[in-house]
């Protein structure tokens, strides 16, 4: 039997030790917590002062590939990029794809030739929404006081009281927010420190090199480990009809539709280590997704095929790291856009 | 389940609290289920995998106990046992992988039928604390353990379980037999340990690991580029690897279970010896008390100690994974080993242990470390050996501020450890036992995890990986 006055002081240390965990957790948001960003529809009027021909959606692996004044060279097209990667992480990146075609594509005064979306694997119908409140900023510039889908989706979506609570956190945590600030300043600081120039030169040298360094082929490189399993499409039929229930697709085919927009999903050629063509679930959760473009009629393309894309323009493990920008654009323009190039380029 | 994630804080917090309101049975078998539930949290295979291991040695254990004969025959399939489940999850690729080769340098094509399984995660720990238990059991440092319920616990102690430390039959055991209490200085030093751990884990090892996997995912970095992205793999493996068992420590201390301290600032080491006594200390010791002492018997020659070293180590480095820059990496700290205990026997003594001389053997056995760790971190050994012939003299485009840059980040964000390092020589030195440490541990604790709250909030990596140790 423990003495009676030890467990007392046991729990003191517990309730004591907890109470500043809690302390910690209440004080730190309070702090450093934001406010609210209003609407912001600067993109939308840079879409029409450019009257842009082309809009491309996507994340960092869009931004890595399409290199704009590449298009333009190629084909006198006007190009408009959409890059969800700086501000987004994860399944929150197609949410806030919506809205931008919603908010930001429709509404602009443009006669766009075509609207691409970018996009990898099932990552198209994902069904999570993480909206901690890094994500929280970038959502926030771009919804309306009515969003009456991105509400369904999105804020009453999390059914499980346990992803309730998991979103809780998050939202309440400003962490990546607040972290970027401190973490610029702090990389500054020592940029500072190590360049005999100005931080900025430094900065700028660094990153100019990190930026054109030659990579290694991806599977040279260790990875970590693959203790997460990678993200379960849905196969079946009734499995795919649900995810389609809960995720961005339908509502972003739904607007394009509604408003006359040449829409178009691209789904890219993953980095070899990343790749899943030999999954027979992905098989089959690609065909429903092919079925679904089809009876929409929205248009589809799949670069996954094409043999032009080879291993070798993938310089590291990871998807957005692949080679020279222009060199892949130019593949992109020869395919796809062969339509807009003038006939001594065909 | 995963150590920094917030399912396994929800799980710890809903754990503790249920723990503790139950009997010792009820403990156990609550300890048991939530085990299984933290392994096969994410891949639930795994512990069909780890059931069978346990009850396959919790009962070679028994009949071992029982038998008057065939021991050793007992002795020699749980062994087989244990190491074909290694064999076939974590080696079989290799081996395959390395006929295949071997039959092409012959001249003819064959490719051995192998398994494209995903490795269970720490299987090499579990299995290696299962072959220590057959092994007291087998030389009767223990008895055998007859409740399955408390051997499986043993096995599968979930703190410890996916990375260690692996813990002795001896000294676990007999801990989840008996009635466990909580005390206070447990709740302290237990939570001080968690939140040191998170720490290490979210702002060191993570945010050095970027500039280690930037470094060596560059395909012609130069000599300075190379070694700073070494000097960061260095930090972020002890820092992850240290993090895990300050963890693994802090929430067995949650439950009333002492496990073994598994690191001993080994950066301040000054020779191989030394690094090994303080790095990753519970292998260690299963190495030194399962395989080397019965190898190398008594009053052994120096020949047949050097061999030893070489066996031990290149095993050692096959432990942490099936390519040959690991035996390599293994083979390496082998020969140290050997080179610093025939230097031993050259130098004075008074020589080598001048105090004025003691930085200078640090940095000295850090460097050689670093050697090591290149040999780690580096799977190709064609590169390896591109790596090594970098000239650090030689002319190269690549701006110096970019070496510097990642050096001196690496140094600012390794800062914790080194003061750390400084006050677990300077802290034993204070009386704990005295008035004024009692009076204040409390509110010292409090105001450390809550500092630790702050620096994860405000420095933690923003790209989070897995533990590196959990793929071995």
């Amino acid at each position: 039997m423990s003495h009676p006055r030890a467990t007392t002081r046991t729990s003191i240390v517990l309730l004591i030790l907890v109470l500043a965990l809690l302390a910690t957790a209440l004080t730190i948001p309070f702090i450093v917590g934001g406010q609210k960003i209003p609407f912001n529809d600067r993109l939308t009027r840079k879409m029409e002062a450019e009257q842009s021909d082309l809009v491309f959606i996507g994340n960092s692996m869009m931004e890595s590939r399409i290199d704009g004044g590449y298009i333009f060279e190629a084909t006198g097209l006007k190009p408009f990029l959409l890059d969800a990667g700086k501000v987004m992480a994860g399944p929150s990146m197609v949410g806030t794809w919506y809205l931008w075609l919603k908010n930001l594509v429709v509404p602009a005064k443009v006669k766009f030739k075509k609207v691409f979306i970018f996009f990898v694997d099932e990552q198209i119908t994902a069904t999570e929404f993480s909206l901690d409140t890094h994500d929280a900023k970038g959502v926030e510039a771009v919804l309306t006081l009515h969003e009456p889908e991105f509400d369904r989706l999105v804020r009453h979506k999390n059914g499980s009281w346990y992803g309730t609570i998991k979103e809780y956190i998050h939202r309440f945590y400003a962490r990546s927010e607040v972290q970027e600030p401190f973490r610029q300043r702090f990389s500054s600081l020592l940029m500072g420190l190590v360049g005999g120039s100005s931080a900025e030169q430094t900065k700028s040298e660094i990153n100019s090199y990190l930026k054109t360094a030659g990579r290694r082929p991806a599977f040279d490189v260790i990875h970590d480990t693959d203790f997460h399993p990678r993200d379960v499409p849905a196969t079946t039929t009734e499995e795919f009809s649900e995810a389609l229930t809960k995720s961005f697709l339908a509502p972003m085919v739904k607007v394009a539709k509604d408003n006359n927009i040449p829409l178009c999903f691209f789904r890219i050629k993953r980095s070899p280590l990343q790749r899943r063509e030999n999954d027979p679930k992905f098989q089959e959760y690609l065909r429903s997704l092919v079925s679904f473009f089809k009876a929409h009629e929205v248009c589809y393309i799949d670069e996954n095929g094409d043999s032009a894309i080879t291993d070798d323009l993938y310089t590291a493990p990871y998807d957005d790291h692949i080679g020279p920008k222009t060199a892949y654009t130019k593949l992109f323009v020869h395919t796809y856009l062969q339509q807009y190039l003038p006939p001594e380029q065909k | 389940m995963i150590f920094h994630s917030i399912d396994f804080l929800i799980f710890l917090l809903c754990f503790v609290v249920l723990y503790w309101n139950l009997g010792l049975r009820g403990q156990s078998w609550l300890l048991l289920i939530g085990s299984y539930i933290f392994y096969g949290w994410i891949h639930p295979w795994f512990v069909t995998l780890l059931m069978a291991s346990t009850v396959a040695d919790f009962f070679f254990g028994l009949w071992m106990s029982r038998a008057k004969r065939n021991r050793k025959t007992l002795l020699i399939l749980s062994l087989s046992f244990n190491l074909s489940l290694l064999g076939t999850f974590k080696y079989a690729g290799f081996f395959a992988e390395n006929l295949t080769a071997l039959c092409g340098m012959l001249g003819f094509q064959w490719t051995p039928p192998s398994l494209s399984i995903l490795l269970p995660a720490g299987i090499s720990f579990y299995t290696f604390q299962s072959i220590g238990y057959i092994l007291d059991v087998y030389w009767g440092r223990r008895e055998s353990c007859t409740s399955l319920l408390q051997y499986a616990n043993y096995v599968a102690f979930f703190p410890q379980l996916v990375a260690g430390p692996i813990e002795r039959s001896t000294a676990l055991l007999p801990q989840l037999e008996r009635k466990r209490q909580l005390t206070s200085e447990q709740v302290l030093t237990g939570v001080v340990l968690i939140g040191w751990g998170f720490v290490q884990k979210l702002v060191i090892a993570d945010n050095v690991a970027l500039i280690a996997n930037e470094v060596f995912s560059i395909h012609s970095p130069s000599f300075w580029l190379l070694w700073s992205g070494v000097f960061a793999f260095c930090i972020q493996i002890y820092a992850d690897f240290s993090a895990y068992s300050d963890i693994a420590r802090g929430t067995a201390r949650l439950l009333g279970v002492e496990l073994m301290r598994n690191f001993d600032n080994p950066y301040i080491a000054r020779s191989p010896a030394e690094f090994w006594r303080r790095w990753h200390i519970s292998l260690n010791h299963w190495f030194k008390d399962y395989l080397f002492k019965p190898i190398l018997g008594e009053n052994a020659g120096p020949m047949r100690l050097y061999l030893c070293y070489m066996a031990i180590f290149g095993v050692s480095g096959l432990w942490h994974g099936a390519s040959w820059n690991f035996v390599l990496w293994g083979a390496y700290h082998g020969i140290l080993m050997v080179i610093f205990h025939l230097a031993g026997r050259v130098v004075p003594h008074k020589l080598s242990q001048a105090r004025a001389l003691l930085p200078l053997r640090v940095a000295f056995m850090f460097a050689l470390t670093n050697i090591g760790w290149l040999l780690f971190r580096e799977h190709k050994v064609s590169q390896l050996l591109k790596y090594i012939s970098l000239d650090p003299f030689a002319a190269t485009d690549i701006p110096s501020s970019v070496p510097k840059y990642f050096f001196l980040t690496v140094l600012v964000y390794s800062i914790p450890l080194w003061v750390k390092t400084y006050l677990d020589y300077t802290v034993p030195r204070w009386n704990f036992a005295g008035p004024i440490w009692k009076r204040f541990a409390i509110p010292l604790c409090a105001c450390f995890v809550a500092l630790c709250g702050v620096i994860i909030f405000f420095a933690a990596s923003p790209n989070p990986s897995d533990f590196i140790y959990f793929q071995f």
